[in-house]
C-alpha cells in the first residue's frame, strides 16, 4: 500500500509534460501515447526467425488513432509438441483516450483500445482470431516513463473459441540523462497460442531492448522477447524502425 | 473636283480625331461641368465637397430642372449582396442509430463503411424540405446462423438493400427547448440466401437534444419487424416466421446515443442499436402460425449492439469516423468485435442551386 502511495505521489508531483511521447507500444505492450493531430507513423520490424511485423497508424485529431498490422505475435500449433509456428494476422486496432494532463494535473495518459484480427495469412491452425481490448495508463516523469492497464483477450481457433479473459499489461522506459537518443525499454504482456486441439490460451511474453532515436522521426529498436513456455533457446531477437510523419 | 476630294478627306480626318478624343460612352450621363450646367457658364448649386450624393455603383435617377441643370438623386439602394448561407450540418445517424435530425432541405449524404469483419455498407440519403429524409442503403448489420452453437460465429447476410423514409421537426422549432424529433421507418428488399427468404423492417421514433453547444443526446425507440421462410425454393414451403408472431414484447426495443465535441473538428460518438439474427437451424418456440409451429426450426431474434468512435472532419464536405463495434454485447462477445472505417460525404450544392432559385 505504502508503494502504491508512493508511486502516486511521484506520479502526481512530477513535471508537467508540454506533449506526450510517441509510440504506442513499449515492446509488446500498449502505452497511452496518442499520436498528435494529422501525424501517421509506421513500423517495420523482423526477428531472428524471420518473422516479420509491419504497423501502420494514423491519428484522428489527436484525440484517437486507427491502426492497421501484420505481425507474428500469436502462435498456433496442431501437433503442440512439436515448436509452436507464428501466425500471421492481420489485425486492425482502434485506441481512443486522453493526454496527459489532460483533465486534472498530474493525470496520467488513458487509452481505451480494441484490437481486432480481419485477416489470418497462411495459417498452421484453422480459422484463427485474437481480439483484445485494453485499458492502459501512462506517466513521463521524466528519466522514467511507466506503463500499466489491464488487457481483456479472447481467441478462436478451428470451433474452439475462448471468453475474454483479463490480464494485466506493464511497461517501463528509462530515459538515462547522459544518453538522450538512447531509452532501455522493458514490457510484459499476453498474447494467446492457439492450440488446434485444446483451444486458445493465453502466454506472457516479456521484453527487453533499447531504443535508439536516430531522428526526430525515426527510432531503431533492438529487444529480446521470451515466452511463457520457452526455454531460453526460445527467446527471441528483435529489431525493428519506426517513423512518423507529421503534417 | 479634286478640291471636294481633298474637303471630304479633311472633314472623315477631323471627324475621327474629334471622335477619338471623345471619352467612350457611358450608359450613366454625366452632368457637364462643375455645376451640372451643360454650358458651363452660369454657376449652379453645388455639392459641398466630399459630400456626393450619389455613391459609387449607387444608381441614380436624373433630374433636369427648370433653369436647365440636371441634378442627380440618389435612388434607392442596390440590395445588399446576400451573405453566404451558413451550411449547418446535422448528422441522420450517430454510428448505427438513427437521431432525431434531418439532413437540411437538399442536401445530399453518402455513408460508405468497412469493417475487420467483412462488413461492407452503404448508405445515400437526400433532406426534403427541413421536414423528412429519403434513403437507400445496403447494411451490414443483418446475421445468419446455422445453429444455436456458442461455437458457431454468425455471418453477415450482405448485401441487405433498405429503403428508408424519415420525417419530424428540428430543434427548437416548435418551442424553446424541444428536442429534435424525427418518426423513420425503414424496409428492406426481399433477400434470398441459403434457400431462406428473409425480410426486415423498422419503426423509429427518436429525440435529440442538445445539452450545450457541445454535448448531444439521442433517445428513441424501435418497434421491429423481420421474416423467415425456410426452403424458399420448395414446391410446398412452410409459413414465413414472423417477429410480430412472437408477441409485441420481442419487437419493441430501445436505443440511443451520445456526442461530444471535445475538439473542434472532432467528435466522440456512442450508441447501442439493435439488429436482426436470422438461425435457420435454433428450433423456435412456436405458439402459431406466424411464430412458428411448436417444435419447429427457425428463429428471429434482435441482438444489441454497442459502437464507440471518432468522427473527424476532414474538410467541409467529407468526414472520416472510426471506430469499434461489438455485435453482440448481451454475450460479452469481445471476440467479434469489429475495427470500422467510414467516410462520409456531404453536399450542399443542390441545396445552394434550390436557394438561388427563390
Amino acid at each position: 500500500m505504502r508503494a502504491v502511495l508512493t508511486v502516486a505521489a511521484v506520479v502526481i508531483a512530477a513535471r508537467p509534460v508540454a506533449a506526450d511521447p510517441m509510440g504506442s507500444r513499449v515492446l509488446t505492450a500498449p502505452t497511452a501515447w496518442l499520436p498528435p493531430a494529422g501525424a501517421a507513423t509506421a513500423t517495420l520490424g523482423i526477428d531472428h526467425r524471420g518473422d516479420t511485423a509491419a504497423f501502420v497508424s494514423a491519428s484522428l485529431d489527436g484525440l484517437a488513432e486507427l491502426e492497421i498490422d501484420e505481425d507474428g505475435d500469436v502462435r498456433g500449433c496442431t501437433d503442440c509438441a512439436m515448436q509452436r509456428t507464428a501466425l500471421r494476422l492481420g489485425r486492425a486496432a482502434f485506441r481512443i483516450g486522453a493526454h496527459q494532463d489532460a483533465w486534472l494535473h498530474g493525470m496520467p495518459a488513458l487509452v481505451l483500445g480494441v484490437r481486432a484480427t480481419f485477416a489470418a495469412y497462411e495459417p498452421a491452425v484453422g480459422a484463427p482470431r485474437a481480439t483484445d481490448a485494453y485499458l492502459v495508463a501512462s506517466r513521463d516523469l521524466g528519466v522514467v516513463r511507466l506503463h500499466a492497464g489491464v488487457d481483456a483477450l479472447a481467441a478462436s481457433v478451428a470451433d474452439h473459441r475462448s471468453a475474454a479473459e483479463l490480464r494485466p499489461l506493464a511497461g517501463v522506459e528509462l530515459h538515462p540523462p547522459m544518453y538522450p537518443r538512447s531509452s532501455l525499454l522493458g514490457d510484459i504482456a499476453w498474447e494467446p497460442e492457439l492450440e488446434a486441439a485444446q483451444g486458445p490460451v493465453l502466454r506472457w511474453m516479456l521484453g527487453v531492448g533499447v531504443r535508439y532515436q536516430a531522428f526526430s522521426w525515426a527510432s531503431v529498436e533492438l529487444a529480446v522477447r521470451a515466452r511463457q513456455g520457452d526455454d531460453l533457446g526460445g527467446a527471441t531477437v528483435m529489431v525493428r524502425v519506426n517513423a512518423i510523419a507529421r503534417r | 473636283m479634286k478640291h471636294a476630294s481633298n474637303a471630304i478627306l479633311a472633314a472623315v480626318l477631323g471627324t475621327a480625331a474629334i471622335a477619338r478624343a471623345q471619352p467612350p460612352p457611358d450608359d450613366r450621363p454625366k452632368p457637364d461641368g462643375a455645376s451640372g450646367d451643360p454650358r458651363g457658364a452660369a454657376p449652379g448649386p453645388q455639392s459641398p465637397p466630399g459630400a456626393d450624393p450619389v455613391q459609387p455603383g449607387q444608381p441614380a435617377q436624373v433630374v433636369t430642372r427648370p433653369d436647365g441643370s440636371v441634378e442627380l438623386i440618389p435612388g434607392p439602394p442596390p440590395p445588399a449582396a446576400r451573405p453566404p448561407r451558413a451550411h449547418k450540418m446535422r448528422f441522420p445517424e450517430v454510428l448505427n442509430t438513427p437521431t432525431g435530425w434531418l439532413l437540411p432541405a437538399g442536401v445530399l449524404y453518402s455513408r460508405n463503411r468497412i469493417d475487420t469483419g467483412g462488413g461492407v455498407s452503404s448508405d445515400s440519403r437526400v433532406g426534403l424540405g427541413d421536414v423528412a429524409e429519403f434513403g437507400v442503403a445496403t447494411t451490414d448489420q443483418v446475421h445468419e446462423r446455422q445453429t444455436d452453437s456458442s461455437k458457431e460465429k454468425s455471418e453477415v447476410i450482405q448485401p441487405y438493400v433498405t429503403a428508408s423514409f424519415r420525417l419530424g421537426v428540428d430543434e427548437n422549432r416548435l418551442f424553446k427547448g424541444q428536442p429534435g424529433v424525427t418518426l423513420g421507418f425503414r424496409k428492406s428488399f426481399e433477400r434470398e440466401h441459403s434457400g431462406s427468404k428473409t425480410r426486415i423492417a423498422e419503426l423509429t421514433l427518436v429525440a435529440s437534444k442538445h445539452l450545450g453547444p457541445d454535448v448531444a443526446l439521442h433517445l428513441g425507440g424501435a418497434v421491429w419487424d423481420a421474416s423467415l421462410q425456410e426452403s424458399a425454393g420448395a414446391a410446398m414451403p412452410p409459413d414465413p416466421i414472423t417477429l410480430h408472431g412472437q408477441g409485441f414484447a420481442k419487437q419493441l426495443r430501445a436505443f440511443g446515443g451520445f456526442e461530444a465535441r471535445p475538439l473542434p473538428r472532432s467528435e466522440i460518438l456512442v450508441d447501442l442499436s439493435w439488429a436482426p439474427e436470422f438461425c435457420y437451424g435454433c428450433a423456435n418456440a412456436g405458439g402459431g402460425p406466424a411464430g412458428g409451429p411448436a417444435g419447429g426450426m427457425g428463429t428471429i431474434r434482435l441482438k444489441p449492439e454497442l459502437a464507440w468512435g471518432v468522427r473527424y472532419q476532414v474538410a467541409s464536405f467529407m468526414h472520416i469516423e472510426s471506430g469499434v463495434r461489438v455485435p453482440d454485447i448481451g454475450n460479452a462477445n469481445l471476440l467479434d468485435a469489429q475495427i470500422f472505417g467510414q467516410i462520409t460525404l456531404t453536399s450542399f450544392a443542390l441545396s445552394d442551386a434550390v436557394e438561388t432559385l427563390k
